[in-house]
């Protein structure tokens, strides 16, 4: 199954741009044919056409939910309901990415599964992460290969 | 009115807030919109080299980035003191057309066009991005193609599909191939073909029906401002190089300078309720959110380009200009809602510039830079970025190291603007306290998504789904209803 790994985020935006951070970590590690690597600070259709021609697709994204920075979670397209109070711009646009896809009749990703870090700070602009994200980083690694595995 | 004091402080948690206050008559005194702020780009920018501009300031916008490369290698050559030779000046415009072809596609079919295609009054389920498609089904695949090509002449020129690297002060880093101008020319073919149906959508969809151009010309959504736009040494509309023109309320010319002069036209005016900066008209004074020739409040849209010039340079766009001005009664035309009518008439201009610029045989010509020789210090680039006018300024020391920088990013220009039209459209809605309903939401949705506001764009939330809050307020502050979209 062809297989895309996404880090969305902005790399100058500190820890907004862990998704694409823990992407780069992941590039010396993973190797197999059928899995692409890509980051991206893309937003709008941009993001519906990196989609294309995949069968799953692993995002790498920042989210706010109040919780404890730098905890890891997994998530899929279910969890984004009004009742839960997820606050992440990516991730709900990748959602509307998919959607906007399928309408315009293009080949979408079946499965999609949301690895999401906690996020402290994303309203200042700087390179590099708060200490709670930054030490994330092994443990949101993990959690893809672990994916990857099954 | 009880005088309310709005904590600037209350974090906006990565979503938008409208706040809207009725006086003791249930009817709207004000209406203020506030965003997420995203803090220290300047602090970022100081002690970097200056040639790194046009890859940084690309990331503040996910949606635009390209237009952030071209204000900065603008505002590079500024710096530098070099004029390129006219081959580069006609890569980056070409590049730019490019862009702005796929930009403005993208904009109508996907992000502003459903408020029409489907009508205000449309179930809400339908009434967004995806409704569109439906009504009009092959469209969705030709958007892609679109893109795609867009993206492929931007690679060509540019060095990567969105990202483009190419650019520096002087001019570009490589140039075209003559086999590449002839694919790009090909391309372009192809593109103006989709502009010039992408117009008869327009017009079979919308302005046939009245109900529409009702809509566009209900004075809800009417402003009388002025209108900032660049254009060429003949007034005509140009999205990537010339001089600054504003008008007034009346359509008469009331500025025109060159970007080194913007900070003797343009002053930012500061709330203390509000993140936001407002620019508005240093000779004309601000005099509060208000329409009318004694407020310095002006827009810079697609519709302020086109009231700002005297036409668009090439035939289908200019013929579609006079029309567009005679159906609606003249020009200036003031209706915010007409800005998506002008998008569709400079996504025309777009494509019809990028064919001329690639049928050009000097665009593959051999001499696309000139090396600058000159000491940096200082300079200012503005392009015309699709949702307004971009200006990049920096100031750098001897050796072209950043000391400091001031943006003016295109939705900055309206942030006034947005704010009146909003509370407009809600004035129009709620009276006596009552009409407040999920309409409402939408109609002051519509008010300010006609701006196509580049809102917590460094954040990437997919466009115009940015999650919004809009809490009324009756005239002692208490909160009298919360509506929430996508929280």
């Amino acid at each position: 199954m062809k297989t895309l790994i996404l880090g969305t985020g902005n790399p100058i935006l500190r820890d907004d741009g862990i998704g694409p951070r823990i992407v780069q970590e992941l590039e010396g590690l993973i190797s197999t044919p059928e899995v692409t690597l890509r980051q991206t600070s893309l937003a709008g259709m941009s993001l519906v056409e990196l989609l294309i021609g995949f069968d799953r697709v692993i995002v790498i994204d920042a989210i706010q939910t109040g919780g404890k920075p730098g905890e890891v979670y997994r998530l899929t397209p279910d969890s984004f309901t009004s009742t839960q109070d997820f606050a992440s711009h990516h991730s709900v646009g990748l959602l509307q990415a998919v959607e906007l896809g399928k309408k315009l009749d293009q080949p979408m990703p079946r499965e999609m599964l949301i690895v999401a870090i906690e996020a402290k700070d994303v309203s200042n602009f700087g390179e590099g992460f708060t200490p709670e994200v930054e030490n994330a980083i092994p443990l949101a690694v993990e959690q893809v290969l672990a994916e990857l595995k099954e | 009115m009880k005088r309310i004091t709005i904590d600037p402080i209350t974090r906006l948690e990565g979503h938008g807030k409208i706040e809207i206050f009725l006086d003791d008559k249930g009817k709207v005194a004000n209406a203020y919109l506030q965003i997420p702020e995203l803090r220290g780009f300047e602090k970022f920018c100081e002690g970097r080299l200056v040639e790194d501009m046009p890859q940084i300031t690309e990331r503040i916008c996910g949606v635009c980035p390209e237009a952030h490369h071209m204000a900065s290698v603008k505002a590079l050559d500024a710096v530098y003191h070099v004029d390129p030779p006219p081959t580069a000046k006609k890569l980056r415009e070409l590049l730019y057309s490019a862009f702005y072809v796929a930009d403005h596609t993208t904009h109508f079919y996907i992000l502003g066009g459903p408020d029409f295609v489907m009508g205000p009054e449309a179930d809400p389920a339908l009434r967004n991005v995806l409704g569109v498609i439906g009504k009009v089904p092959e469209v969705g695949k030709e958007v892609i193609k679109t893109r795609e090509m867009g993206h492929e002449i931007i690679e060509m020129v540019g060095g990567r599909k969105i990202h483009p690297c190419t650019a520096l002060p002087g001019g570009m880093s490589h140039g075209l191939t003559e086999e590449q101008r002839q694919q790009i020319e090909g391309m372009a073919k192809s593109l103006l073909e989709f502009a010039k149906l992408t117009i008869k959508v327009f017009d079979d969809v919308v302005l046939a029906n009245k109900d529409y151009v009702d809509l566009i010309l209900n004075d809800s959504y009417v402003h009388r401002t002025y209108y900032m736009g660049l254009v060429d040494e003949n007034n005509k509309v140009n999205f990537y190089d010339g001089k600054v023109r504003v008008v007034d309320p009346d359509g008469k010319e009331f500025a025109k300078y060159a970007p080194a002069e913007y900070l003797e036209h343009v002053a930012e005016h500061v709330e203390p309720w509000s993140y936001l900066k407002f620019p508005y008209l240093k000779k004309v004074g601000w005099n509060g959110f208000a329409d009318g020739p004694q407020s310095g409040v002006y827009r810079a849209t697609p519709l302020s380009r086109l009231n700002a010039a005297d036409g668009m340079t090439t035939p289908l766009a200019q013929a579609e200009y006079e029309r567009m001005y005679e159906t609606l009664g003249g020009k200036p035309v003031h209706a915010t809602l007409a800005t998506h009518w002008a998008r569709v008439i400079e996504l025309l201009y777009a494509a019809e510039r990028l064919l001329e610029l690639s049928a050009d045989p000097e665009v593959a010509g051999p001499d696309y830079r000139t090396v600058p020789t000159a000491t940096p210090d200082e300079g200012v680039g503005i392009v015309e970025a699709p949702r307004g006018t971009l200006t990049h300024h920096y100031v750098t020391d001897e050796h072209g190291v950043v000391q400091k920088v001031n943006l003016i990013v295109g939705t900055t220009n309206n942030n006034a603007a947005i704010s009146m039209s909003i509370k407009k459209a809600a004035q129009g809605l709620i009276k006596g306290g009552k009409g407040i309903s999920e309409g409402l939401l939408n109609k002051i949705e519509m008010a300010f998504r006609a701006y196509d506001p580049c809102f917590a764009c460094a954040t990437h939330s997919l466009p115009g789904e940015m999650p919004l809050e809009v809490v009324i307020r009756d005239h002692s502050g208490e909160e009298v209803r919360r509506l929430t979209r996508n929280l």
